[in-house]
């Protein structure tokens, strides 16, 4: 069982004296193997829930469990691939020293090697080019390929393609399916895209902003493997009604609360 | 470090009020840091000059400099005076002479190209090396010391500038051919208020090494300066006119580094 | 590459120009008697090189040493403070006050405290070319350890590296391009120290070869004097600038704004 469970968590900071929520009453899982997708307005948490199930910081109240066990265990063991919004590469490694690096912090020696993580995102021929040489999207690439070192049971991804343009955006979630089909992990990935979240994953998480909440779940039925064509369909469009009243609704409604309390 | 969150919304933003109280608390704290760091030295000054016995020919404690301060007020904000009056008309001259080559050289690419790098490569010379030789040219008055003033800040002041008025985005120049603006439209609405927070930068950094080179060459060349001043009271052994006037003119050198710091900081917000 | 070479020709070659331009009017204006006596000929100058080298050079050896040990003993003394700041954040603050203070005390005033103390020697060269090149310094070790990005932070917690595999493989790489940075800015000051210190009196070194041609009013071994002391601070910043560039090359990184 490598599933990800929320269960009831609350996370607060502590900005300048003052106490913020960032996080409140989350309650989400996600099934081994699946994919998931996070999205909602900036100020919803979205990002620090995956720094929470990454152990990057610890939730306020309630629990997180990966695999069964908790997030700080399955970090220790090197079970957690993380790629971040920039692509956060080392300048002074070369593109496989950059994607050797998590094997080479845990002191084993992988199943896969760097070559063909390399292959496996596309650029094969730039082994020893350094990062500045590569483009944004390629940059995300190897970034994609060093999360995937280690072969980890989750995958987090956070908002990966967020800095793309729209042609290289799509292309890279096609591959990135590709990729997640073929390594089988469990997928976490936080955007701000409707299209991306529904195109992307087995079942879309809708979160609202101040305190965050999760007030809703579209679970999207659509066939895989996906292509550009079934963007196309009515079914993905009533899918991106879906999450987008989901969105905009809750908005409303705040705005309206707002107002009532004004 | 606290790790930024995502952003808050306005509801969680200070208001106008809460943040006047801010920026008042913020400059009480900096005015009780102040005196506890003077309080801090004079009480290790002092309790030094007890604690190792040392005699007052040597060095005196906080309490004689006081009364040496107190006696010689008169001599200590003349010759004060007389050094910033150079530093003054030098940095005047610093700020002329590096604009208007600074503008001269933005409009002039050739010119630029054949002079810039000289500038660039003798700043990362020690100018104030040249002190002596000023000397020889201006002569053991006030001469010298505007002189090596100028030369000093000349430098930080012109390399500022000349980062500044290039710091115009093309964009900001093309919006500008685009409405057919004149070259001097150009250089007074676009580049002279982009330069100015770089041009504050530069006056920062000029400002705070002018007291020191004026000192410098005053103690070089002799004229009536507080540089001459404090050398004087060493030769003399007048130990208490010594440490009141270095205390003094470290006084001096750190209101002035504030006000150029405050100046750079208010401009470039 | 070659094109690399021939904008960079294409750049040297107006400067140079000039400079080439400049020494030969002043030439041509000092053969004409057009000049005050204060200023010689660049021919002068050189033959005054050429005269009392031996000289320059017995008085050189004390001055670079003294600028060498200064600048060792600051940066070590910077990168303690800087370290401190560094691993202790309510420490960050006041260790940058201090060097501020430093920076902006007047050299010349502390000078004469600092002789009644320790004396006029070498002791008092090194010590002032130490305070004059330490503000850089401490800024440079500073941002350089506090240069790693937030997100390579987070991404070596969530690989669960160890404390060692941070300072190696990522806090290391990540200074160095400040160091570099501070190194070259504070090179030419300490050597700016030592001249100050030195003209305020020394057995040898170029600051009190200066004087001591000031006051014989030996215009050409002043400029001599000048000229060396400014090589000596190019050198110095030369130096760092070349283990700089060496660096950023091998490890394809860019150079940290100043």
């Amino acid at each position: 069982m490598t599933g990800i469970d929320i269960r009831n968590v609350t996370k607060r900071f502590d900005l300048d004296g003052r106490s913020l929520t960032a996080l409140e009453g989350i309650d989400l899982s996600v099934p081994e193997g699946s994919f998931a997708a996070l999205i909602g307005p900036s100020g919803c948490g979205k990002s620090t829930l995956l720094r929470l199930i990454a152990d990057v910081f610890a939730p306020s109240e309630g629990a997180i469990a990966v695999g069964g066990r908790p997030p700080r265990e399955a970090r220790l063991s090197h079970e957690i691939g993380f790629v971040f919004q920039a692509a956060t590469l080392l300048p002074w490694r070369t593109v496989r020293e950059n994607v050797a690096l998590p094997a080479e912090i845990a002191g084993v020696t992988p199943r896969r090697s760097a070559e063909a993580l390399i292959d496996l995102v596309g650029l094969h021929g730039f082994e020893n080019a350094k990062p500045a040489q590569l483009s944004g999207g390629m940059q995300q690439r190897v970034a994609i390929a060093r999360a995937l070192m280690l072969e980890p049971k989750v995958l987090l991804m956070d908002e990966p393609f967020g800095a793309l343009d729209e042609i290289t955006r799509q292309r890279m979630n096609v591959e990135l399916l590709r990729i997640w089909r073929e390594s089988g992990t469990t997928a976490v990935l936080v955007t701000h895209t409707i299209s991306e979240a529904v195109f992307m994953a087995d079942r879309v998480h809708v979160l609202s902003a101040n305190p965050g909440r999760v007030t809703g779940v579209v679970d999207v039925d659509l066939p895989r493997p996906r292509d550009f064509g079934l963007m196309k369909t009515s079914r993905f469009n009533a899918l991106e009604n879906a999450v987008r009243q989901l969105l905009f609704d809750e908005e409303e409604n705040g705005a309206a609360k707002a107002r009532a309390h004004g | 470090m606290s790790r930024p969150v995502d952003t808050p919304d306005w509801r969680a933003l200070p208001t106008r009020g809460q943040e006047a109280e801010r920026r008042l608390a913020a400059t009480w704290a900096f005015l009780l840091r102040v005196g506890f760091g003077v309080a801090l030295v004079v009480l290790l000054w002092g309790a030094a000059i007890e604690v190792f016995e040392v005699p007052p020919f040597v060095a005196p404690g906080p309490l004689a400099t006081w009364q040496a301060f107190r006696e010689h007020s008169g001599q200590l904000f003349a010759a004060l005076g007389f050094t910033l009056t150079g530093v003054g008309i030098g940095l005047s001259l610093a700020i002329a002479i590096a604009l208007s080559l600074g503008v001269v050289f933005t409009l002039s690419a050739p010119a630029s190209r054949a002079f810039m790098p000289l500038v660039i490569g003798l700043r990362t010379v020690p100018v104030l090396a040249v002190a002596p030789l000023l000397i020889m040219i201006f002569g053991r008055g006030q001469g010298t010391t505007i002189a090596t003033v100028v030369i000093v800040g000349f430098f930080p002041i012109m390399v500022n500038a000349m980062r500044g008025f290039r710091s115009v985005s093309p964009t900001v120049q093309e919006l500008f051919h685009v409405a057919g603006a004149q070259w001097w439209q150009l250089l007074l609405k676009a580049r002279i208020p982009f330069a100015l927070p770089f041009i504050f930068t530069g006056l920062r950094v000029a400002t705070t090494s002018a007291l020191l080179s004026a000192m410098l060459a005053e103690w070089l060349s002799g004229a009536p300066g507080i540089g001459r001043l404090i050398y004087d009271a060493l030769g003399y052994r007048d130990m208490g006119l010594m440490f009141a006037a270095v205390a003094l003119s470290m006084g001096t050198a750190f209101v002035l580094f504030g006000i150029a710091t405050a100046a750079e900081r208010r401009l470039s917000r | 590459m070659a094109e690399a070479r021939r904008s960079w020709i294409a750049e040297a070659w107006p400067p140079a120009l000039t400079l080439a331009a400049l020494v030969a009017a002043l030439e041509a204006a000092v053969a004409a008697g057009m000049t005050p006596v204060t200023i010689p000929a660049p021919s002068a100058v050189a033959a005054e090189f050429a005269d009392s080298w031996g000289d320059l050079l017995y008085h050189l050896g004390p001055s670079v040493a003294a600028t060498a040990l200064g600048f060792l003993i600051s940066a070590s003394l910077a990168a303690l403070l800087a370290g401190i700041g560094a691993a202790w954040r309510k420490a960050s603050g006041p260790v940058m006050t201090f060097g501020i203070l430093i920076d902006s005390t007047p050299l010349i005033a502390v000078a004469p405290i600092l002789i009644v103390f320790v004396g006029g020697g070498m002791t008092l060269h090194v010590i002032v070319a130490a305070t004059a090149c330490f503000f850089p310094l401490l800024v440079g070790m500073s941002r350089g350890f506090r240069a790693v990005e937030r997100n390579a932070d987070e991404l070596f917690h969530v690989l669960a590296a160890s404390r060692w595999q941070r300072l190696v493989k990522l806090a290391l790489p990540s200074a160095l391009p400040y160091l570099f940075s501070g190194f070259k800015i504070a090179a030419p000051l300490a050597v700016l120290g030592t001249l100050i210190a030195e003209w305020m009196g020394a057995e040898r070194g170029v600051g009190i070869m200066m004087i001591y041609a000031m006051f014989s009013f030996d215009v050409p071994q002043v400029w001599m004097t000048i000229l060396a002391v400014c090589l000596m601070a190019i050198g110095g910043y030369g130096l760092f600038a070349l283990i700089e560039r060496a660096y950023l090359r091998r490890t394809g990184m860019e150079a940290a704004p100043t």
